[in-house]
């Protein structure tokens, strides 16, 4: 059982990941691939918050939260919105990755650094399996941001309007959306929520400047199984790859951990090609 | 057929030219609409009539000539302000957000509105009244729904946001000929409240049966602006008769 809760907590981190791929891609149809990278500049905020400056976790939390904001802000206006082609964006974003690894490098260092979690670190027993306080709060907080984000954007105009925006963005233009705040809006929200969920991630994987790379690649396979766009995706999604890669390094060793995911990436893909969760329309003419 | 010129339009459209990129559609064309009225933009395929109302709109550049809305120059106004300022645009090809539900995109039809949620159910409401066929399907996911059902919720979202004028454009395509008559029966309607129409339609007959003034485009010029009811003026510009054709056949 200890296996099922690591592999749980692990896939959490992954569909948290995805979570705010999501974000970015509902509101502008492009991928952010420092997003990740976001997340673990979230990771060493909390570590310089909590360990360096010895802040308190209220006031960590709001420092991570409003950095990592600002960097996904500045990332957008300078990265994605003066590049016209989406498909630039990619390359754009990718260049804004390497460049907060290096960065983060440079501040930082390379070795990995330990973020202690504000709940606790005493292994706590259940269902007959041991589990760390920080894996229970990692799988809840994937689980209740998939849910409240899920929720919100159904319940509120503002959700309704990404959503539309995401579907058709010259229409949602003409219901009088300003798609461009909105989509900025949305970039540096998924800033804010990877500032925090640095403090969640950050113990659970170290503050190291090689995390935004392995976060990424996951991130981004468990989007691929999901659905991109499909929040309830990222977290089934989440739960496949945590699970394969924890049995797989168990039972078939730690090499094959990463071969099990891609061969169950491949053949989700071979059966549906736009992921678990999301359905292709035809187009009509 | 009403056709005082002496009140101000809603909407004023004068000596406009646009295009996409380096290509010109669309030149000198000017034309105005008048609160509960409809002027119907008719003309050929490539005519300049799609890229006139998207110039309208705001989705297009104008490189020439103003757009006013209630007096007001919004010609280099964004299309979601102009939303704002009281015009709505409904596109060909009925595009409504598929994975909405029915409410959900009458509900972000008000997005400019301030409304409070309870206020914008009322005005989903009023829509349902205007357009029945959608009460009853206000749960189902928009892309469940017919082609005519579709174009009646596009016209109904659009019309969430309150506007003083209303763009549509094509409503009959790809629709069978009873659902056309419908749907034209229910734009007539919706002159009545006080809003200014600027349809654009290839459906001729069915689109001046419910029109006030006719605005011809050909090769992205006006080429006749009238009454709906001057036909004999109408026909010659539709379908490119010249006057001294057009008088011939009409003395023979």
């Amino acid at each position: 059982m200890t296996l099922i809760w690591g592999g749980l907590a692990l896939g959490a981190v992954y569909a948290l990941v995805a979570v705010c791929y999501n974000i970015v891609f509902i509101s502008s149809k492009t991928f952010n691939f420092a997003q990740a990278q976001l997340i673990m500049v979230g990771a060493f905020v909390a570590y310089t918050g909590l360990v360096t400056w010895k802040l308190s976790v209220p006031l960590v939390m709001l420092l991570a939260v409003a950095s990592v904001m600002a960097l996904a802000a500045i990332e957008e206006r300078l990265a994605v919105r003066p590049v016209k082609d989406p498909h630039n964006i990619l390359v754009t974003t990718l260049g804004v990755s390497i460049l907060l690894n290096g960065a983060t490098q440079l501040v930082w260092g390379t070795q990995p650094l330990n973020v202690p979690f504000f709940g606790g670190n005493d292994v706590l027993e259940l269902f007959g399996g041991q589990i760390y306080p920080v894996e229970i709060a990692l799988v809840l907080v994937a689980v209740v941001l998939v849910w409240a984000l899920t929720r919100l954007s159904r319940r509120f105009l503002v959700g309704l309007a990404l959503l539309g925006m995401s579907e058709d963005r010259e229409a949602a233009m003409l219901r009088g959306v300003n798609v461009r705040r909105l989509a900025f809006g949305a970039f540096a929200f998924s800033g804010a929520v990877a500032g925090l969920l640095g403090m969640f991630v950050g113990p659970k994987t170290f503050a190291v400047a090689t995390l935004g790379a392995s976060l990424a690649l996951k991130g981004f396979v468990v989007l691929a199984i999901g659905g991109f766009g499909s929040m309830p995706g990222t977290l089934v999604g989440g739960l496949v790859v945590g699970l394969a890669e924890a049995l797989a390094a168990r039972y078939l060793g730690g090499e094959y951990a990463n071969i099990t995911v891609f061969v169950i990436l491949i053949t989700i893909l071979l059966v549906r090609p736009a992921g678990l969760f999301v359905r292709v329309r035809e187009r009509t003419v | 057929m009403t056709t005082q010129q002496t009140d101000e339009p809603i909407l004023r459209v004068r000596n406009l030219g646009t295009g996409y990129g380096d290509l010109r559609v669309v030149w000198d064309v000017s034309f105005d609409v008048w609160p509960g009225r409809l002027t119907v933009l008719l003309g050929r395929n490539g005519a300049g009539k799609t890229t006139t109302l998207r110039a309208v709109s705001g989705l297009n550049k104008a490189t020439a000539g103003s757009v006013e809305l209630g007096g007001r120059d919004i010609t280099k106004a964004a299309a979601h302000t102009r939303v704002r300022q009281g015009m709505a645009y409904v596109q060909e090809g009925k595009r409504v957000f598929h994975a909405q539900t029915v409410e959900q995109n009458l509900l972000l039809g008000g997005y400019t509105r301030r409304l409070k949620r309870t206020e914008l159910r009322q005005e989903a409401e009023r829509m349902y009244e205007l357009f029945p066929v959608l009460g009853d399907k206000r749960s189902l996911l928009a892309g469940t729904m017919s082609g005519g059902q579709q174009q009646m919720l596009a016209i109904a979202q659009a019309m969430m946001a309150g506007p003083r004028l209303l763009m549509l454009d094509e409503p009959s395509g790809g629709l069978a000929p009873v659902i056309v008559n419908e749907v034209m029966e229910r734009v007539g309607l919706l002159k009545e409240t006080g809003i200014g129409i600027l349809l654009v339609e290839q459906a001729v007959e069915a689109s001046i049966a419910v029109a006030d003034h006719v605005t011809v485009l050909d090769m992205g010029r006006v080429v006749l602006a009238s009454a709906a009811d001057d036909l004999d003026n109408l026909q010659d510009a539709y379908f490119g008769r010249t006057p001294a054709q057009g008088s011939a056949s009409r003395d023979s």
